[in-house]
C-alpha cells in the first residue's frame, strides 16, 4: 500500500461497497471499492443494499462505513498475506479472497476526472458463467447501475476487483475550461476561457489543450497558467471548433484535471401534426386483442401524423459540404475491410463466395463452423465441402430437407428425394472431405421444414464465435441470385447461436414443440419420434 | 364516390328531380332532361361534373301548382327529390330546407321521411362508398363517444377545429331535413346505427350549423339520445358564441336546462366557460406585464424601441396599448367574478355526482381555479372531491402516488419558480382547506401525506456517493424532496396564527430535514434546480424568522458548517440576536456567496441570487440598526461586483443606494420606488411600512 493512503487515513471514515456471489461451494467477489468520505452529514447505508438470485447462487451487495482502524488492519493483511479479508473491515462480512494481481492506474470515476486507483485483482473463474451468460450480463448491469462505472463496457475488465479510489488529486470543482464565442463580432473564431478558484488560482499549472474541427486539429498548445489569476482568456482560435480536449498538470507535473467536450454543431427538429385517430380491425389487431387489451390497443390504434423536418446549424463553410461528401464517398468505396459481403450473380462471383468461405473457415483460425441452411442439397455439399482444405476443423451442416419440394409444395418423385441424393453425394465424396464433417437434418413432424433462415456460425480458436446471416441458400450461392452475407452484432449473435445449437440437438426455443432429427451423418438415420 | 365526381348525366337522383320539376316523363333520356333544364334556366352546365343551379328558378318551379309532390308511399321518389335538392343547395346560393321541411311536416310525410332514413342506410352506393382515413376516424369517434368530459372535449374540438364534409350533399340534405322535421327519430336512428360508417355521413352535416350556434338545430339535439349529437349541441351552446364570450354562464345554463339537459350536466359543461374567463384574466395580466416591461426597457435604453419609429412615439403607442389592456383586464375580471357567482348560484345544494365533478376537473385542468371554485360552491362532498383532486395532482407531479417515489425518480423533475411556486402555494392552501373540511390537525395531515416519501427520499439521497453513482435519479430525488419541503413550508406560511399549535411539533422536524437536504446538496459542483433551492432557502429562512419557536433551529443553522452560506446568512440577518452574535459570520457568508462561479454561463443567475441576498441583508441590517454591518456589506458588494465584469457595472452602487433609500427621503428612495423587479423586495416592503407609519 502506498504511503499516500496511509497518510490520508487520519480522522477520516471510508465508504465500502461490496458485492459477492454466494454459491454452495464458494463465494466469488464481484466487485468492491473503497472511497474516503468527505460528506458533512452521516451516510445512510441501511437501504443501500440488495440481493437477488441467479443460477449459480445468490448475489448480495451492500454499503458500509469503515473506520480508519479497521482499514489499517485490512491493508496490513493485504501487505503481508495478499488476502482481501473483508471481516477486518466489517464484522458482518466474513468473506476473504486471495489477490492474484495488483496495479495502480488513473481513471475518471465517481464524478472526478482524475482518480488514482489502487486495484487488486481476484480474477474470478469465468467458467462459472459459461452456460449462464445472461446471469453474468445481469451482474454487470447491476454493477453499472449501482456504481455508475461502465461494467457494461470497458470496466468489465475490472470485474472481481477490489479497488481503492483516491479522488483527492482531482481538482474538478476548482477549475473550468470552456470554449466560448468570440467577443469580437464577425471574427468567427472562439476562444478558451479558464476559470480557477482557490487553491488552484494561487498556484502555477500547465494546460495542454487540443481543439478540433471536422477531424482537423486547429489548435494544439501547452499553456502555463500563472498564479494569481482567476480568469484567463486565451487567444482566439482560427475558426469555430466543436471539440475540445484538455489536460491540466500541477507544478509537480501531475495530472489534476482532464476533460473532453463536444459541442453541438447542428440539430434536427421534427414537428409532427397529429391528425385523427383510427382503429384498425384487422387480423393482427384481433390476435393482439386476444392476448391482452393493452396489446390489442397497441396493434389497432393508428394516429395520422404529418411530420415536418428542419435542421438548425451554425454557418456552413464551403469546404464542409465537400468534406461530408468525400467522407461518405470514402466509406462507400472502402467498406470491404468489414465483415459484410455482397456477391453479384455470375459464375465468377459463385467462385468468389466459395473462396471467401474457404478463407473464413480455414487457415488455422477456426475451430468449428455450423452452416445452417434448410435447403443445403447434394450439389452444394459437393461444391463447398470438398473444397475446404483444413483438416483440423469441424464442420456441422444443419439442414431441413424433406420429401416435399419447398418450391412446389409437392412430394419429390422417387429418385429425386433430396435426402437420398445427399446421402449418395456424401458416400461418393466422403473420402476426399478434409474436415471433420457432421450433417444433421431436422424436420417438424416427419417432413415439414423446421427452420427458415440461413446462417453461418464460425467458432474461432480464440475470441467469441461470429454469426453471419446469409441471404440465400448455399445451393448455387451466387448462381441464381446475388448473394449477401452480414455479420451479426455479438449480443444478437449469441441469441442466434443458442437457437442454432438447440436445433442441432432437436430442440427449438423460438416456438412450442421441438423438431425431430430425421437424418444424421456419420451416424445412421434416426427414426422419427 | 363523392357527388362532385358524378357526371350529371349519370346522377339518377338529380335527373329524376329535374324531370319531376318540369313534369316530364320518367323514361326521358338523361341528355334531354339536362338540355331542358338548361333551356329553362334551372341549371348551367360548365362540364359534366361541374354545373350550377339557379335557386330562384327552381323555387318558382317547386311552388308551381303543376308540380305534384309524390305520394307519401313513394319513398323512392321522395328520396330522389331530397337528394336532388341537396345537390341544388350545394350548387346554388339558395336554401331549400325551409320549403322541403314544410312539405314533410305533415304527420304522414313525417312517417315517410322516417322510412326514407332507414332506406338510405341500405342504399348501395352510400354503403359501398370508399371512405378516407379522416371519415373513418370520424365515424369511429361517434361510436366511441360517451356523455362525459372526453366526449365533450371531442365535441368542442369538432366545432372549433374539425369541420367535417363528406361531399355527399344529397345525404347531408336528408339529414338536415330529418333533424328539423323528425329530430327524435333522427337521433334514435343515429344511436341505433352508430357503429356503421354511414352515421358519419349523417352527423357531419350537423357540425356546420352548430359551429354558428344555429338554435334550429341545437334545440332538438339537446334532447338527443345519442351522446355525440347531444354533446355537440351542448358545446355549441356553451362555446360557440357569435362574438367571443358574449353569452353568460347563467344564460347558457338556463338554455340547456330549459331544453332538457340535467342541471348537473349543465354545470360541468359550463365549467369550460369559467376556465376561459379565468385564462382570459391570466392572459391579460401577462400582456400588461409584458408591455410594462417593454416600456421600462425602452425608457431605459431607446435602442430597445422598434426600429423606424421615434422612441417617444413608440413609448406613447405602447402606453396606449397598456391602457387598453388595463381596461380589458377590469372587464375580464368582472366577467370572471360574475361567472363564479353564476356557477355558485346554479350549483345544486345536493351537489354533483362524483363522475360529474371528475368531468369538471378534467375540463378545467387548473388547480388554482379548482380551489377558488371550492370557496364558492355549497356542497361539502363536492368541495372535498375538488380539493382532494388538486392535492392528488400536485402529489402526483412530485411523485407521491401509488408507485414508489424512487420509481418516480427514474424520471426527471423540473421546477420553474415563476410557474411551479404558485402551484405549490396553491397546493398548500388546498391542504390547509382540506384539513379543515376533514377536521384533521394540519401538521398530522401533512405528515401522513408526505412522511413516508420524505423518509424514502432522504435515505436515498444521503446514501454514500449517490450523487455520482446514480446522478439523474439522485438529482430527481433531491428536487422532489425539496418540493415536498417547500410545500410543507408553504403550508406553515398559510396556517393561520390561531392554528399554530397544529404545526408547532412538525415545523422544527421539517427544518431539520431541510438542513439535511441542503447539506447533501451542498457540493462544489453545479447541480441545477437552482430556482427550486433558492425558493426553498428563501421561504425556510423566512419561516424560521417568523416563528419564535424555531429560535433553537436558527442558532444551529448559524453555526452549522455543512450548510450553504446564503442560507446561513439569511437566517442570521433576519434574527436580531444572531446578527449581534454572528456579525462576522454574516459578512463572511455574504462575501463567500458573492464570489462569481467559475463557469461563465452561471454568472448571471448567481449574481441575481446575490442581489436577493443583498436585499434581505440591507433591509434587515437597517431594521435592526446594524449600521456597521451595513457599511461592511456595501464595501463587500462594491468590491465583488467588479469581479462579474462590465455587464454588472451598473449594479455597483445598488448596495449603497438601497441603504440610502431606506435611511432618508431623497433621490435614492425615488429610485427604489421606480426600480423594476424590486416591487416585491424586502427593502421595498420595509420602505412601504415606514412610509405608512409616517402617514
Amino acid at each position: 500500500m502506498k504511503e499516500q493512503y496511509k497518510n490520508k487515513q487520519e480522522n477520516n471514515t471510508w465508504w465500502l461497497w461490496f458485492a459477492v456471489l454466494e454459491t454452495e461451494d464458494m463465494d466469488v467477489l464481484l466487485f468492491s471499492n473503497l472511497l474516503r468520505s468527505t460528506a458533512k452529514y452521516p451516510f445512510h447505508i441501511d437501504e443501500d443494499k440488495g440481493e437477488f438470485e441467479v443460477s449459480a447462487g445468490k448475489i448480495k451487495h451492500c454499503s458500509k462505513v469503515i473506520s480508519n482502524t479497521h482499514l489499517q488492519a485490512f491493508i496490513k493483511e493485504i501487505d503481508e498475506n495478499s488476502i482481501l479479508k473483508f471481516e477486518l473491515l466489517d464484522s458482518s462480512l466474513n468473506q476473504e479472497f486471495p489477490i492474484t494481481a495488483t496495479r495502480e492506474i488513473i481513471n475518471s470515476t465517481f464524478g472526478k476526472t482524475v482518480v488514482l486507483i489502487k486495484t487488486y485483482y481476484t480474477t474470478p473463474d469465468i467458467a462459472l458463467w459459461e452456460n449462464n451468460l445472461d446471469d453474468l450480463k445481469t451482474i454487470l448491469l447491476m454493477l453499472t447501475k449501482e456504481l455508475n462505472l461502465p461494467f457494461n463496457e470497458d470496466y468489465s475488465r475490472k470485474f472481481g476487483n477490489f479497488e481503492i479510489h483516491d479522488t483527492s488529486i482531482a481538482m474538478d470543482s476548482s477549475i473550468s475550461i470552456e470554449l466560448l464565442n468570440s467577443k469580437r463580432s464577425g471574427t468567427g473564431g472562439a476562444y478558451i476561457r479558464v476559470g480557477r478558484k482557490a487553491p488552484l488560482k494561487d498556484e502555477v499549472q500547465h494546460l495542454h489543450v487540443i481543439c478540433r474541427e471536422k477531424k482537423d486539429v486547429i489548435f494544439h498548445k501547452l499553456i502555463v497558467l500563472e498564479s494569481g489569476q482567476d480568469i484567463i482568456e486565451l487567444e482566439e482560435l482560427p475558426e469555430d471548433s466543436y471539440e475540445l480536449e484538455c489536460w491540466v498538470f500541477n507544478n509537480m507535473g501531475e495530472l489534476i484535471f482532464q476533460d473532453h467536450q463536444y459541442y453541438i454543431a447542428k440539430f434536427g427538429m421534427n414537428m409532427g401534426v397529429v391528425g385523427r385517430q383510427v382503429n384498425l380491425q384487422d387480423k393482427l389487431s384481433e390476435r393482439a386483442q386476444n392476448i391482452n387489451r393493452k396489446l390489442g390497443k397497441k396493434a389497432s390504434t393508428v394516429t395520422r401524423t404529418n411530420t415536418e423536418r428542419s435542421m438548425i446549424q451554425a454557418s456552413v463553410r464551403e469546404y464542409e459540404q465537400f468534406n461530408d461528401q468525400m467522407m461518405q464517398i470514402q466509406s462507400d468505396l472502402f467498406t470491404s475491410q468489414g465483415d459484410d459481403r455482397w456477391f453479384g450473380k455470375s459464375v465468377e462471383c459463385e467462385i468468389e463466395v466459395i473462396e471467401y468461405f474457404q478463407n473464413l473457415l480455414s487457415g488455422g483460425k477456426t475451430k468449428k463452423a455450423i452452416l445452417v441452411d434448410p435447403f443445403f442439397g447434394a450439389e452444394a455439399f459437393e461444391r463447398l465441402v470438398t473444397r475446404i482444405e483444413e483438416t483440423n476443423f469441424e464442420l456441422v451442416v444443419l439442414t431441413s430437407l424433406s420429401d416435399i419440394n419447398p418450391d412446389t409444395g409437392e412430394k419429390f418423385s422417387i429418385g429425386s428425394d433430396p435426402i437420398e441424393l445427399l446421402k449418395k453425394s456424401i458416400n461418393k465424396v466422403k473420402d476426399i472431405v478434409n474436415c471433420k464433417l457432421k450433417l444433421i437434418n431436422v424436420n417438424r413432424g416427419s417432413s415439414k421444414q423446421a427452420f427458415h433462415d440461413r446462417y453461418l456460425v464460425v467458432e474461432p480458436f480464440e475470441g467469441l464465435p461470429a454469426v453471419y446471416m446469409l441471404s440465400n441458400s448455399v445451393n448455387k450461392m451466387s448462381g441464381n441470385w446475388p448473394f449477401c452475407m452480414s455479420k451479426l452484432e455479438h449480443a444478437i449473435a449469441r441469441r442466434v447461436r443458442e437457437y442454432i445449437e438447440l436445433l442441432c440437438e432437436g430442440k427449438d426455443n423460438s416456438r412450442d414443440g421441438d423438431p425431430n432429427i430425421t437424418y444424421e451423418w456419420p451416424e445412421n438415420e434416426k427414426p422419427s419420434n | 364516390m363523392k357527388s362532385l365526381q358524378i357526371s350529371i348525366y349519370d346522377y339518377e337522383e338529380v335527373l329524376f328531380t329535374l324531370a319531376w320539376l318540369f313534369n316530364c316523363n320518367a323514361e326521358i333520356l338523361p341528355k334531354k332532361v339536362v338540355n331542358k333544364a338548361v333551356q329553362l334556366g334551372l341549371i348551367t352546365i360548365h362540364s359534366e361534373k361541374h354545373w350550377n343551379a339557379d335557386a330562384n328558378k327552381i323555387s318558382r318551379h317547386l311552388n308551381s301548382f303543376k308540380v305534384k309532390f309524390p305520394h307519401h308511399s313513394q319513398t323512392k321518389d321522395l328520396t330522389n327529390i331530397l337528394i336532388g335538392f341537396g345537390e341544388f343547395s350545394a350548387r346554388s346560393h339558395g336554401d331549400f330546407k325551409d320549403i322541403l321541411s314544410k312539405k314533410f311536416s305533415t304527420f304522414i310525410y313525417k312517417g315517410a321521411l322516417s322510412k326514407i332514413l332507414k332506406e338510405v342506410v341500405e342504399t348501395k352506393h352510400f354503403l359501398k362508398r370508399k371512405r378516407n382515413l379522416e371519415e373513418t376516424g370520424y365515424f369511429q369517434t361517434i361510436a366511441k363517444t360517451n356523455f362525459d368530459w372526453k366526449g365533450y372535449h371531442v365535441a368542442m374540438n369538432t366545432l372549433n377545429y374539425r369541420g367535417m364534409s363528406t361531399y355527399n350533399y344529397g345525404l347531408a340534405f336528408i339529414a338536415k331535413i330529418c333533424l328539423r322535421v323528425i329530430p327524435s327519430q333522427f337521433s334514435a336512428f343515429v344511436e341505433k346505427h352508430k357503429i356503421k360508417p354511414i352515421v358519419g355521413d349523417l352527423c357531419a352535416p350537423v357540425i356546420e350549423p352548430l359551429m354558428f350556434r344555429d338554435e334550429q338545430y341545437i334545440i332538438p339535439l339537446l334532447k338527443s339520445k345519442n351522446a355525440y349529437l347531444k354533446l355537440l349541441a351542448c358545446a355549441s351552446v356553451v362555446q360557440q358564441d357569435p362574438f367571443e364570450n358574449q353569452s353568460t354562464i347563467d344564460e347558457n345554463i338556463k338554455m340547456l336546462v330549459a331544453n332538457g339537459v340535467d342541471i348537473r350536466d349543465a354545470i360541468w359543461m359550463s365549467s369550460v366557460k369559467l376556465r376561459d374567463h379565468y385564462l382570459s384574466v391570466e392572459r391579460t395580466n401577462n400582456q400588461i406585464k409584458q408591455v410594462r416591461q417593454e416600456i421600462l426597457r425602452c425608457e431605459k435604453d431607446p435602442s430597445n424601441c422598434q426600429k423606424g419609429i421615434k422612441p417617444a412615439q413608440w413609448i406613447s403607442s405602447r402606453k396606449d396599448i397598456l391602457g387598453k389592456y388595463e381596461k380589458s383586464l377590469a372587464e375580464t375580471e368582472n366577467k370572471l367574478k360574475e361567472s363564479f357567482n353564476e356557477m355558485a348560484f346554479h350549483w345544486p345544494k345536493e351537489g354533483l355526482e362524483k363522475h360529474q365533478i371528475e368531468n369538471i376537473i378534467c375540463l378545467i385542468k387548473n388547480e388554482k381555479l379548482s380551489r377558488e371554485l371550492v370557496e364558492l360552491i355549497p356542497s361539502k362532498e363536492n368541495q372535498e372531491q375538488l380539493l382532494d383532486n388538486t392535492l392528488t395532482l400536485v402529489m402526483g407531479w412530485i411523485g407521491i402516488s401509488s408507485k414508489s417515489i424512487l420509481e418516480s425518480c427514474e424520471e426527471t423533475f423540473s421546477y420553474s419558480s415563476e410557474k411551479d411556486l404558485q402551484r405549490i402555494v396553491n397546493a398548500a392552501k388546498t391542504l390547509v382547506m382540506l384539513s379543515k373540511i376533514k377536521k384533521k390537525v394540519i401538521g398530522k395531515f401533512l405528515g401522513n401525506a408526505v412522511g413516508a416519501s420524505v423518509n424514502t427520499l432522504e435515505n436515498f439521497v444521503s446514501s454514500p456517493y449517490m450523487s455520482v453513482r446514480k446522478p439523474s435519479q439522485w438529482q430527481s430525488a433531491t428536487s422532489r424532496l425539496a418540493s415536498i419541503h417547500l410545500l410543507a413550508m408553504c403550508v406553515f406560511e398559510e396556517t393561520h396564527e390561531d392554528k399554530e399549535n397544529e404545526i408547532s411539533v412538525i415545523v422544527p422536524k421539517v427544518v431539520e430535514n431541510i438542513n439535511l437536504l441542503l447539506k447533501v446538496r451542498n457540493t462544489p459542483f453545479h447541480l441545477g434546480a437552482d430556482e427550486l433551492f433558492k425558493d426553498l432557502k428563501r421561504i425556510t429562512a423566512y419561516i424560521i424568522s417568523a416563528k419564535s419557536f424555531l429560535a433553537a433551529s436558527a442558532k444551529g443553522i448559524a453555526i452549522d458548517e455543512g450548510l450553504p452560506p446564503d442560507y446561513r446568512a439569511r437566517v442570521i440577518v433576519t434574527n436580531k440576536s444572531l446578527l449581534v452574535r454572528h456579525k462576522s459570520l454574516l459578512l463572511e457568508f455574504f462575501e463567500e456567496f458573492g464570489r462569481p462561479p467559475i463557469y461563465v454561463d452561471r454568472d448571471y443567475k448567481h449574481f441575481s441570487s446575490w442581489v436577493c441576498l443583498l436585499d434581505i441583508c440591507i433591509s434587515h441590517c437597517w431594521k435592526f440598526e446594524a449600521i456597521l454591518e451595513s457599511q461592511e456589506i456595501i464595501r463587500i458588494w462594491e468590491q465583488h461586483c467588479s469581479l462579474y465584469g462590465n455587464k454588472c457595472e451598473e449594479y455597483v452602487e445598488y448596495a449603497k443606494k438601497l441603504f440610502m433609500a431606506l435611511s432618508e427621503d431623497g433621490k435614492e428612495r425615488e429610485w427604489l420606488i421606480g426600480l423594476d423587479g424590486f416591487e416585491q423586495s424586502n427593502c421595498m416592503d420595509f420602505l412601504k411600512n415606514t412610509l405608512s407609519q409616517n402617514d
